[in-house]
Parts: structure tokens; sequence; C-alpha cells
């Protein structure tokens, strides 16, 4: 073709261009305007998780710690959402070389680019949700999942007619075994303790947070294997469960955030895990003055986590199971009942 | 409900949008554009189908919104392809970006999220549930019935003969009167039309629209193309048969617990198995990825 070298030299032209435009785009969208601080007031950055707003839930919450104490405290907040786990590390950098007091990093993945990160800045402090962090400038809030997942393991027991219940998760990781070893603890505990034999709870992996075509099929199959009440830990795929419960008229349980008002009549609970609470209350010790580094784990005693009781599942909780699932709250706070994190032998 | 009717179920449902994808794919390729593009008419048709169903309130205004969406971005694909000189790959993995990075500017625009739309309403999740055939999803149907109408077209009819010959030797076809730009186009708008399809069944499945829901499904149909060589039946075939292994998947990993990355992984193995030439020749249309007017 005669033409062919001057096309290629177009093609390459073009592709250049969209190359252009694409890595154009890509700096856009990185580590956002910084507002100028205010005199006095302190400044917070978060960089949350891979996945960023709209989860509703885990960075949804992130999000809302931190307006909660801009409005309560006057801190000056920025906050990043990091396009992939790889940029973690320069958005971490990015914060702290700006002179913020506080940069959170929003999920366990993180914690090794924040290991690298404190490290280059020992003035600067630091936290981490959902992973523990061994520095003298970072404070490591995590929650005790399984103490949450307990709870509504328990009211799926009470719940479930044919003794099977389900639970879906995004991914097979250890942060969500602890809800999963949780869930399974509740049940059995309480099948025994309504003197029912033993159940069963099947658990299933989708592969993805974002995929709820699958949540829907996976939460079809539980269905067929005769599961009445099925947890999602599993992000938007967990959207996907919710709507496969309702179609199949099954029970559902949210995560994270209170989904109740989701699919009312469909979602018996959900484990709320305050990422909102933990984050403010951070920013508060900051301002106070009483920041400190180290390990806080939230639990059922302090409200970290817990299950949703609201207008929107209440016809579905007796008063039976409110009063039973407020005497295993109290038992979990007070530490009479323990609940393991994971199974004997398996490493956090 | 049996077991084995329990996998022909799932099997189904789980082939419905990869096959309206895979059986695009075909018509494109075999036109000539190679289509990365798959992966966008799904979002396009899920994020159309959600928000038009959520703003008319109607389920076939939503489905032709989707499909509408859907066409948009394959005309936009399809014009790129053929007017300009532009990389068919490049294209089409800017394309996936591009709209995957566009539904969620809407998401926010609309709905101020950046997750998902709200769900639909019970009564029109109850609407959904009333129209289904045989307990599956109209677009089911259709998307079956697709199979024979593509491999009809393409063998048999003077359209049909026209996208193959525009696939293998365009400068041929012109020569006999036929503009292969024309064809092209032609051949991409029902790729959208199809996969666009697909997308309305994932967004009208769970009822809601939410980022990245294609979950690389049109990569995967794109699999399918290669594995069938191009051919309707036999693409269709390797999308059932991809279908089956992950509803059995599914079932498998209830009782036993074996990794869900393996079945996920194995189109891909069976991909490059059949590119390398190991099992039958794998001949792609001559002209794919050819510029036009070279």
């Amino acid at each position: 073709m005669e033409m062919g070298d001057s096309g290629r030299r177009r093609a390459r032209v073009i592709v250049l261009v969209l190359a252009a435009v694409l890595l154009g785009v890509a700096m856009v969208r990185g580590p956002g305007e910084v507002a100028t601080p205010a005199a006095g007031h302190h400044r917070v950055a978060v960089v949350l998780s891979v996945g960023g707003l709209g989860d509703r839930s885990f960075n949804d919450m992130a999000h809302a710690g931190l307006m909660d104490a801009q409005r309560e405290f006057g801190v000056v907040v920025a906050y990043g959402e990091p396009a992939a786990m790889s940029e973690d590390e320069r958005y971490l950098d990015f914060y702290a070389e700006q002179g913020f007091d506080l940069v959170f990093a929003v999920g366990f993945f993180m914690a090794s680019s924040l290991e690298r990160v404190a490290a280059r800045h020992p003035d600067t402090r630091f936290a981490i949700i959902d992973a523990v962090v061994d520095a003298p400038n970072v404070a490591s809030l995590v929650f005790r999942e399984h103490e949450g997942s307990y709870l509504v393991g328990a009211l799926a027991a009470r719940k479930s007619k044919s003794g099977i219940v389900g639970i879906v998760k995004g991914l097979d990781v250890p942060l969500l075994m602890r809800f999963e070893h949780g869930y399974r603890q509740g049940f059995d505990a309480e099948r025994a303790h309504l003197g029912l034999p033993p159940g069963t709870v099947l658990s299933m992996v989708a592969g993805s947070f974002a995929d709820p075509v699958r949540g829907k099929e996976l939460t079809r199959v539980l269905t067929q294997q005769g599961v009445d009440v099925v947890f999602q830990a599993a992000g938007q795929t967990g959207n996907g469960v919710i709507a496969g419960a309702k179609e199949a008229g099954i029970f559902a349980i949210g995560v994270d955030a209170n989904q109740n008002h989701e699919r009312p009549g469909t979602v018996l609970t959900s484990m709320v895990k305050r990422v909102d609470v933990a984050l403010r209350e951070a920013c508060r010790a900051l301002v106070e003055g009483r920041f400190e580094p180290g390990v806080h784990a939230f639990g059922v005693a302090d409200g970290g986590v817990g299950w949703a009781l609201d207008e929107y599942n209440r016809p579905l909780v007796s008063a039976a199971d409110e009063a039973r699932l407020r005497e295993i709250e109290r038992r979990i706070a007070s530490g009479a009942l323990k609940v393991e994190a994971l199974p004997a032998g398996d490493a956090e | 409900m049996s077991a084995p009717l329990d996998l022909v179920d799932a099997t189904l449902r789980e082939a419905t949008p990869l096959l309206l994808a895979t059986l695009g794919g075909v018509l494109s390729e075999r036109s000539g554009v190679i289509n990365l593009g798959l992966e966008s008419y799904l979002l396009a048709g899920a994020f159309g189908a959600a928000a038009g169903t959520l703003f008319t309130g109607s389920l076939v205004l939503g489905a032709a919104i989707g499909l509408a969406a859907a066409l948009v971005v394959a005309l936009l694909h399809a014009l790129v392809c053929t007017r300009t000189r532009a990389d068919h790959v490049v294209a089409g993995v800017a394309l996936n970006l591009l709209i995957d990075a566009a539904t969620i500017a809407a998401l926010v625009s609309i709905y101020h999220t950046k997750g998902a739309s709200p769900p639909l309403g019970d009564a029109l999740m109850e609407r959904l549930a009333a129209a289904k055939i045989l307990g599956h999803a109209p677009i089911t149907w259709l998307a079956l019935g697709a199979v024979p109408l593509v491999a009809w077209t393409l063998a048999r009819t003077k359209p049909g003969l026209r996208l193959r010959a525009v696939g293998e030797n365009p400068a041929c076809a012109e020569s006999l009167g036929v503009s292969a730009v024309r064809v092209r186009v032609l051949a991409v708008l029902a790729a959208g039309l199809l996969t666009g399809l697909g997308g309305v069944y994932l967004a009208l499945d769970v009822g809601s629209f939410s980022k990245h829901m294609a979950g690389g499904r049109g990569y995967l149909a794109l699999a399918c193309v290669v594995i069938g060589k191009w051919r309707p039946w036999t693409a269709a075939g390797a999308a059932l048969g991809f279908a089956l292994l992950t509803a059995l998947a599914n079932q498998l990993q209830v009782v036993t617990h074996v990794p869900d990355e393996i079945p996920r992984m194995l189109p891909y193995v069976v991909t490059l198995v059949v590119l390398s030439g190991i099992v039958g020749r794998a001949r792609p249309p001559a002209a794919l990825g050819e510029p036009l007017g070279g």
C-alpha cells in the first residue's frame, strides 16, 4: 500500500495523543487541591482505599467521619482517592510533605506503604484503619469485626428456619475471615442456646468487590442449598447479594454501613463498623493534644462494631430477639463472652 | 428443584451477557474491526438501562435507553476505527477507560455518588420477575435466539457476505462497489446493539448500576470469539462452555472450596492455546485490524 508509511505515522500520532490525554487525566487526578490552612487549625488528610467514594460503606464512612471532624473540631481537611494501590504511597507522601498534622491511611492494603512513609516523615502523625503498623508515629485503628459478626450470626440463627445460613465474601483475605469466623461462632452458639441441633454455615467467595451480578448468582446457589439468611462482606458485589436475597425471599445481612434501608423486609440487620467514629475520635484526640500512637481496637464495648436496629428492620426483629442480642452485647462488652478472631491455627 | 436443572438455569444466566457480547464481537471482527471495546458497550448498556428505568419508570423504555447508550458508544468506536487510522486495540482500550470513567462521572452528576445507582423499586423488580419466560428473563431467550440469527445472516445473506468480504479484503470489496467504511460502521453498530442488550441484562438482573459492573465480561467475550475461531456457532459454544464452567464452579465452591481463580483463568489459558495453534489453526479475518483507505 502506497499510503502505508504516512498512515502508520498518523496512527502513531493518534496513539501518542490518546496516551498523552490519558496521562494528563491521570496527572490531574493526582492528590487534590489543598486548602490553605487557617492559623491555629489542625490539618487532617485522608487517603481512601482503592474503589474510592460511593461504596456506601468503608470509604464513604471514612469520609463521613472526616466531615464530622471538620464540623465539630474545625480541623482543615483534605482527602485523596488513589486510582490504584500502587499510588497509595505517593498520596501518603504528598500529604505528609504538605505538612498535614495527621494523615489517615484507610484500609489494610496500605499497611506496607504506610510503614515506609511513616519512617520517612517521623514528625508527621499517621493513623491506619484496619491494619497494625508498628511505628512511633502511627496509630493503628482496628475493629473487632468478629464481635459484631457474632451478633448478626446469633440473629441469623434465631431467624433461620432451615438451620442453614450463608456468607458471601468479596475476597478470601484474613480480614474477611474475621467476619466469617465471628458469624459462625454466633450462629453455632445461638443454635445451642435455643436447644437446636447444630446447623450449617456455607461460605462463598466472589473474587471481586465490584461484581453485583456475580453476588446475586452466588446467592442463588446458596438459596438452592437451603440457605435462608445470607451475610455479605463484599462491597458492591454485596448489592447483588441483597438483590438475590430479595428475589429468593430470604434474609440478607448488610455490612460496614447500616444497609437496612436498601431493601426493607429483606435486610435483616447490618453488621455496622463505625469507621466514621474511629476517624472522628482520632481527630478529637489530635485537637485535644492527646493523640496516641499504638493499637486502638474498637469493638462491641465501645460501639465501634455492632448490629443495626432501626425503623426499616424493626418489623423483622421480635422483642425476644432484641432482648437476647442486647444480652449477648453486654456479655461481650463485659468480657464474659470471648469471641475468637480467627480459627485456632490461622495466623493473622 | 433438581441439581442438573439448577445447573442449566445457572448456565443460561451466566451465558446471557456473554453470548450477546460474543456475537457482537464476531460481527465486528469478521468485518475487520478488532473489538476490545465490548466492555464499554456493556457498561453503557447497563448504565443506560438503570438510569433510564429510574428516570422513566418503565422497563421497556429503560432498556431502550440502555441500547441507545450502547449504540452511541459503538458509533464513536466505529468512527474512530474507520475514519481515522487509529490502532484498533488502542482505540478499544481507550474507549473502555473512557466509558468506565464516564459512567462514574454520570453517577456523580445524577445520583451524587461514585458507587452505584439507587436500586429499582420493589414494584419494578416484581414486574421484572413477572416478565420471566420459563424462569428466565426475555433477554436470555433473545440471546439464545441471536445465535442462529447471526450465524445465518453472516453465512447466507447479502449483508453477511459483504461483511465477510470487507473483513478479508476491503480493497477487493470496494472494487465491487461495496463501501468498506459503511459495512464496518454497521457491523460495529450491530455489535453495540447486541452487547448493549447484554449490558441491559446486567443492570436489570441486580436492579441497579454499579461502577465497573461489566466485570471483564467484554474481555471474556473476546476470548470466546478467538476460541470460536471467529465463527458464530463455535464462539457461542465457547461462551456457553465458559458459562457452564462458571456455574459448575459456583456450585462446587459451596461444597468443596475449589479456588475460584482456576475456572476464572481457564478461558484465557484456552485462548492462548488456540492462538498458539496447538489445537487446529486459528485464522483471523485477513484484514482484521487493517485500517481502511491504505
